[in-house]
């Protein structure tokens, strides 16, 4: 099992907490998009 | 009730039970992070997303971490979803030309779609732009769930490892949930909606002239891809005011249906997935019992109560089940199904005006509301509310033989006991806290739509949806106004993160402790005495709870309507 840490992100020092929650929200938010983008095609 | 009505609730509860097994597996794929047929697709963009944000799936979090990444998740969610509303006469996909929603309305809506409730104190198709419908509201539908299922899995985690400090990475549970689970049966639901005549288009409304020469606006949008994360997500926010009674919204039948089976399962299967990751799948199937026995009790009473109808209008001379507020296409059967199901889960689209069913019939909402919505739940929300509730029975069983209760080979103590019951209580006091202030107030009088212990309901029904998360309206009381949006916005954010801290708690606390081996004093928590405990506590600790506020809502208009006794506006 992989070591447990107290960080949002322990890999790349320089992003924040605040930078993942960010690009995390914009990602999901992308996500949908795509969701939304594959019905457009799929009932074009 | 009818042959024909029970048949179709049995076809409902086979559809359910044999999607349990197949979908359960494929999650616990999902999340214990194995290859799935869908990985060649959306492996890649998980790593993108992974990589773009800077988190790694392998670096496992500790409880508390995990919490946190949620909540502030959540909060930006909130923030986000707000200023959409806000922002949303100067922002494109507005061709309706919606103005900006009211601040305690909008934090009211923000609240509401990021706790999955769906609590809407506005009509969809005047109200919301289609950038709001889809960027925002549509994001929180997937999003919300994806957050309860990730909870749940974690919260399985720490009943499954033993001398552990972590319980997963929320980001990455939260990204397989969407990615993997939640968007393919959304892209597949919505093309079957679409294939039965729900509509998917963001051109404006449309302007039709009536054969009497009226002039008629007919509202359309993207309206089957909100109604698939909608059920499947047990969202519940209807693209339209009338929510799943609109016939584009719910056409038919088979769309009413599919409707119902997708709101109960990821929830169900989710028991599944427990039995799976703590290497006992008869540990699931108990906990599905437990919830079975529950629904097939209130599904029995709803159908019964509506079935039967109104004695005073039978003396009129009009027989039948009571019809008011329900859809022909439906019946009183399928209404009675619906209502249920989207109580007993934290869904909360109707396609039956609640506040019309017959006091009985409405009782039943509000009890499986009232008991946290652990009859399969919320999507994540049901299985944790139901895992309070285990760790309660274990300590009830342990008291009655004098022995330290154990479930799954870990010890449950002290703190697992405080935290179960924090959670536990803390939605009595947001449901019956905030109700009886508004019984007592003006302004919160001023809403309701009928006198006497109808109008008791009503309020009692709006924060007992609220806080438990649940977002269907009993249909009478005027819920947009200052009061209403922020005494049951707070609701709606006690009954969500009051519960998930303390369950998030034990997860962290279960996954530290280390397995005792089973001996002959163990208490078999797979069987029917389990089962049978388990519903047992849930009914107690619900009746002790709750009873006192129902006497006074549904069950004295049931015994006044009995003695001939009526409460309506003006009468």
């Amino acid at each position: 099992m992989a070591k447990p840490v107290l960080r949002f992100r322990p890999r790349a020092k320089a992003w924040s907490p605040i930078a993942v929650v960010l690009t995390m929200t914009v990602g999901m938010m992308a996500v949908v998009g795509l969701f939304h983008f594959i019905i457009r095609i799929a009932t074009a | 009730m009818t042959i024909n009505g029970w048949i179709q609730i049995l076809v409902f509860c086979a559809i359910v039970v044999a999607l349990v097994k197949p979908l359960g597996w494929y999650m616990a794929r999902v999340f214990n992070g194995e290859h799935t047929f869908l990985s060649p697709i959306l492996r890649p963009i998980e790593t993108v997303l992974y990589k773009l944000s800077g988190t790694s799936e392998r670096e496992e979090q500790h409880w508390l971490t995990y919490t946190l990444a949620m909540l502030a998740f959540n909060l930006l969610g909130f923030l986000a979803l707000y200023a959409l509303q806000r922002f949303q006469a100067v922002l494109p996909y507005n061709p309706m030309g919606m103005g900006a929603v009211a601040p305690d309305l909008a934090f009211n809506t923000a609240a509401s779609f990021m706790t999955n409730t769906n609590w809407q104190n506005y009509g969809g198709e005047s109200t919301m732009s289609y950038l709001v419908q889809m960027a925002g509201l549509t994001v929180q539908n997937f999003v919300s769930a994806a957050t309860g299922i990730a909870l749940a899995v974690a919260l399985i985690r720490g009943f499954s490892r033993a001398s552990a400090k972590s319980v997963g990475n929320f980001w990455a549970d939260m990204t397989r949930a969407t990615l993997y689970v939640l968007l393919p049966l959304c892209v597949m639901l919505t093309l079957v909606y679409v294939a039965r005549g729900v509509p998917q288009t963001l051109s404006a409304y449309i302007d039709a002239t009536t054969l009497e020469g009226a002039r008629q606006t007919i509202a359309v949008g993207p309206v089957a891809s909100q109604l698939a994360i909608k059920m499947l997500g047990t969202n519940g926010g209807g693209f339209f005011n009338a929510n799943s009674a609109h016939h584009f919204e719910n056409p038919d039948a088979l769309v009413n249906l599919i409707q119902m089976v997708s709101i109960f399962a990821i929830g169900a299967a989710l028991t599944n997935v427990f039995g799976r990751m703590v290497g006992d799948q008869r540990q699931g199937w108990a906990i599905l019992g437990a919830m079975g026995v529950i629904f097939i009790v209130g599904v029995a009473v709803a159908y019964w109560a509506e079935a039967a109808g109104n004695p005073l209008v039978h003396a009129l001379g009009v027989d039948g089940g009571n019809m008011e507020g329900k859809e022909v296409r439906f019946g009183t059967a399928m209404s009675a199904l619906f209502a249920v199901i989207t109580t007993a889960a934290s869904c909360g689209a109707v396609n039956a005006m609640h506040s019309s069913f017959m006091p009985l019939g409405g009782l039943i909402p509000l009890i499986n509301m009232e008991l946290g919505e652990i009859v399969v739940g919320g999507v994540g929300a049901g299985l944790y509310g139901m895992l309070l509730f285990v760790v309660l029975t274990m300590f009830v069983a342990g008291l009655m033989v004098g022995r330290t209760p154990e479930y799954l080979g870990k010890k449950i103590e002290a703190k697992e006991v405080k935290m179960a019951i924090l959670a536990i209580l803390c939605l009595p006091l947001a449901m019956l806290g905030f109700t009886a202030l508004a019984v007592v107030l003006p302004t919160g009088l001023a809403s309701i739509g009928n006198p006497g212990p109808h109008g008791f309901s009503e309020m009692l029904y709006a924060y007992v949806s609220g806080a438990a998360n649940n977002g269907s309206a009993f249909g009478s009381l005027s819920g947009n106004t200052l009061w209403y949006n922020l005494t049951i916005g707070a609701a709606m954010l006690m009954g969500r993160f009051f519960v998930i801290v303390p369950a998030m708690a034990i997860a962290g606390s279960m996954a530290a402790k280390k397995t005792v081996p089973v001996s002959a004093g163990t208490f078999p928590t797979h069987g029917g005495l389990f089962v049978g405990l388990l519903v047992g506590v849930i009914l107690i600790v619900g009746g002790l709870t709750f009873f006192p506020a129902l006497a006074l809502g549904p069950i004295v208009e049931h015994l006044s309507m009995i003695a001939g006794q009526t409460f309506s506006v003006g009468g």
